[in-house]
């Protein structure tokens, strides 16, 4: 994949509070990428330097090749925004907010008129499109903030803590949409504290810590280690399993009978973790002589760290 | 050609969106109508001024208020961020939301005028044309000035971008000198040796400040969509009021006017910098940083503080007029002022002034540091050189405000320009010392990243 979005050397001050230190980083095109990190790492500064709607100490920006720094007005042809703070035209009917931001991005008249309806569709504001602004619930605003950043299909779409002071239907909706703008192509970069939230669509992570950039990598099957041949699998035993067939037993088994690096799983007594890189036919033969063997397999599953575990492990090993 | 107009600018066309519906197109006629009908049933006379007040009052005041509220609502209903992430250039932006969101006051203000030169006709006066254009020009000009106030309350923080705050800062800072213009009609006026009649040279003059109010703003607008730009526009205003100010006298001296009057301006503006652009340790950092890599090239020239423009033209005007002064043969005007010593003097003590405030706002620590500078020059201008004078000690005053010293007779500075000079000069190298004692330079060397 290539870059959309080229970040380098960024540095950021808030008077004498330095908000980014030198952080360089790259955003995949077509990638979801998870911005995450506690409070004050520096996640909406940096969001709002790549939006352009700051000026950094030093360093560059480029989205979509494009200068952002030198030519901030030429960038946001290529980007959408979604504020933690948003905000939205209360006095305005949502078609009229939707056609002004279409238009505001350049978009002719022609175009925003055909843009509105499936915008409004997808995000479930078709029946609302007369609605003023003032009448919506915050869901509702929220989904017309969302339809006036991408109304103009950005390449590239940044949203910051997009599903706060959301309800839980409301949220699945928009992790819904936010799958299919993935699907689409389209790149994003999401900023979110609910990290369950953020791993049923994200491809990478982008972690911060301090103003610092700590980790960047990518999440699931396109992970390093399954690209390199080797998946997790994760194996766990019946409570009730004789001393013979203890985890204990079935760790020393793995080894000895498979030649595989066989660990415990460290939050569960009954569980064995180790790295597998045969294929599925194989996986199935090594279940069976596992069962062969005695040992009471209850699971017996491919192993995916979420991104709150990635996080917990990542904010464990710089703390 | 209209409709093509509203169409190339969305946000003209949502600002009229929101400033007509039909209740407030019924609802503006409807009023005027009333108040109008009422006085002339009455046959009174005085429909022609009230007609033209009504005008002043919908254009010139409820026209400022509404131009600056059509960016301080963006603010607070949190859409500002979003329209600076659009792809609308500052001047669509900026004549936007100046002729948009005035559309509704300029509603108004036509109705009056009809009424006005209806009124006027019929009692058998000319078509007050001359008069009308000031009052345009002049309505213009109020309302490009309170966009340009709101720009500078938005830029400040949400303390300053209090609707009604940037009203009345417009209304007390312009009023008195844009609102006399259009009412000037008797007599006639000599500038750099041309008479012109004063009605029309007034109307004239409102037309060029709203000119350069609206570029004003359109500048104000390209900065907070951090769009990168010099400081050219700031610093051809100051000139071309200086230009302005120095034309009305004779035209022999007329170079050490232009420069006594681009000190004294300049030397006002950088004062009104601290207002539009307070200079904050960020602000200087990147602009030092710039310079740091690029020299003074374009690109660090788009990073320059305005107060550092403005301190330059009014030490240049100052120098200037203090040699001008010196080898020339002295008028009695140069006399009056105080020839050689007053210009430097005015923008040695600017330069201490603002150096001063540039180091409580660059020193850690200091809360409110807008208020804190405010205090300290009201302080050290006045408070402190008349309590000390009061208190008998003239000399220590006069050390400390040598313009003061001239007023009580201790210290003249037509006739000790150097010492004048002298003692500005030592403390504005004092203040220089202090701000560069604060200052922080940019550290912009890569960091080592976390080791996780």
């Amino acid at each position: 994949m290539s870059a959309l979005v080229e970040v380098s050397e960024l540095v950021h001050d808030y008077g004498r509070q330095r908000a980014l230190h030198a952080v360089s980083c790259r955003i995949e095109r077509g990638s979801v990428t998870a911005l995450v990190g506690p409070n004050g790492a520096g996640k909406t500064t940096l969001m709002r330097c790549i939006a352009g709607l700051e000026t950094p100490l030093a360093g560059r920006i480029h989205v979509a090749g494009v200068d952002v720094i030198a030519e901030p007005r030429e960038s946001h042809r290529h980007l959408g925004f979604l504020a933690d703070s948003f905000g939205v035209y209360s006095a305005l009917t949502v078609r009229q907010a939707l056609t002004y931001s279409a238009l505001a991005h350049g978009a002719s008249e022609v175009d925003a008129r055909h843009a509105i309806g499936p915008v409004a569709e997808r995000l479930g504001l078709g029946s609302l499109l007369d609605r003023l602004c003032s009448a919506l619930s915050r869901g509702q605003r929220q989904r017309v903030a969302i339809g006036q950043s991408l109304i103009h299909r950005p390449a590239l779409l940044i949203l910051d803590e997009p599903a706060s002071g959301l309800d839980p239907e409301a949220r699945a909706s928009l992790a819904a949409l936010f799958r299919s703008l993935r699907d689409e192509g389209m790149t994003l970069l999401v900023s979110s504290h609910i990290l369950a939230e953020l791993d049923e669509y994200s491809t990478h992570m982008l972690m911060m810590r301090d103003g610092r950039v700590v980790e960047y990598r990518a999440l699931g099957a396109a992970s390093a280690e399954v690209s390199a041949g080797t998946r997790r699998l994760r194996l766990r035993l019946a409570v009730s399993a004789s001393a013979d067939h203890s985890p204990l037993r079935a760790q020393q088994w793995l080894v000895r009978e498979a030649g595989l690096a066989a660990m415990p799983d460290g939050d569960d007594a009954q569980a064995i973790t180790f790295g597998f890189s045969g294929s599925e036919p194989q996986q199935a033969d090594l279940l069976a002589r596992l069962i062969g063997a005695g040992f009471a397999v209850i699971a017996f599953a491919e192993q995916r760290e979420n991104l709150q575990q990635r996080y917990l492990r990542s904010v464990g090993a710089g703390s | 050609m209209k409709w093509n107009l509203v169409a190339r600018n969305p946000e003209f066309r949502r600002q009229l969106w929101l400033e007509f519906s039909a209740t407030r197109l019924i609802g503006m006629p409807a009023v005027l109508g009333l108040i109008f009908a009422a006085i002339a049933l009455r046959g009174s006379s005085a429909l022609v001024s009230i007609a033209e007040a009504g005008f002043v009052v919908l254009v010139w005041a409820y026209g400022a208020r509404l131009a600056s509220a059509a960016l301080l609502d963006e603010v607070s209903e949190a859409t500002w961020d979003a329209q600076r992430l659009s792809s609308l250039t500052a001047w669509q932006l900026t004549w936007g939301k100046l002729f948009g969101g005035t559309a509704y006051a300029w509603y108004g203000g036509a109705i009056s005028l009809m009424v006005w030169w209806a009124a006027a006709t019929s009692a058998g006066e000319a078509l007050p044309i001359v008069a009308t254009i000031g009052l345009i020009a002049g309505g213009i000009a109020l309302q490009a000035l309170g966009l340009c106030m709101a720009l500078a309350a938005a830029r400040r923080g949400a303390a300053g971008a209090r609707r009604g705050g940037a009203w009345w800062v417009t209304m007390l800072a312009a009023l008195p000198l844009l609102g006399k213009l259009p009412f000037q009609s008797a007599g006639f006026v000599v500038w750099w040796g041309v008479s012109a009649p004063m009605a029309s040279f007034a109307a004239m003059t409102a037309v060029v400040f709203a000119a350069w109010a609206v570029f004003g703003a359109q500048r104000m607008m390209a900065a907070a969509l951090q769009v990168p730009q010099r400081p050219l526009a700031w610093l051809g205003f100051q000139i071309w009021i200086a230009l302005f100010a120095a034309g009305f006298g004779p035209l022999d001296d007329g170079l050490w006017r232009f420069a006594i009057a681009l000190a004294l301006v300049a030397s006002t503006a950088a004062y009104i910098t601290l207002a539009i652009e307070p200079p904050r340790l960020d602000l200087w950092q990147r602009f030092a940083a710039r310079w740091r890599e690029n020299g003074l090239g374009l690109v660090t020239q788009q990073r320059a503080p305005l107060l550092l423009g403005s301190l330059v033209l009014s030490l240049l005007g100052g120098l200037l007029a203090s040699l001008l002064a010196s080898w020339s043969a002295m008028s009695a005007t140069a006399g009056m002022f105080g020839a050689a010593g007053l210009p430097l003097t005015v923008a040695l003590l600017t330069c201490r002034d603002l150096a001063l405030v540039a180091a409580l706002n660059w020193r850690s620590g200091i809360a409110r540091v807008d208020g804190a500078s405010m205090v300290l020059l009201v302080v050290l201008n006045l408070v402190l050189p008349w309590l000390l004078l009061a208190a008998g000690a003239t000399t220590l005053s006069m050390w400390l405000q040598p313009l003061l010293g001239q007023w009580e007779g201790r210290l003249d500075v037509a006739a000790d320009p150097l010492l004048a000079i002298g003692i500005a000069a030592v403390q504005a190298l004092i203040a220089l010392a202090m701000a560069r004692a604060a200052w922080q330079p940019p550290q912009i060397a890569a960091a080592k990243p976390l080791a996780v």
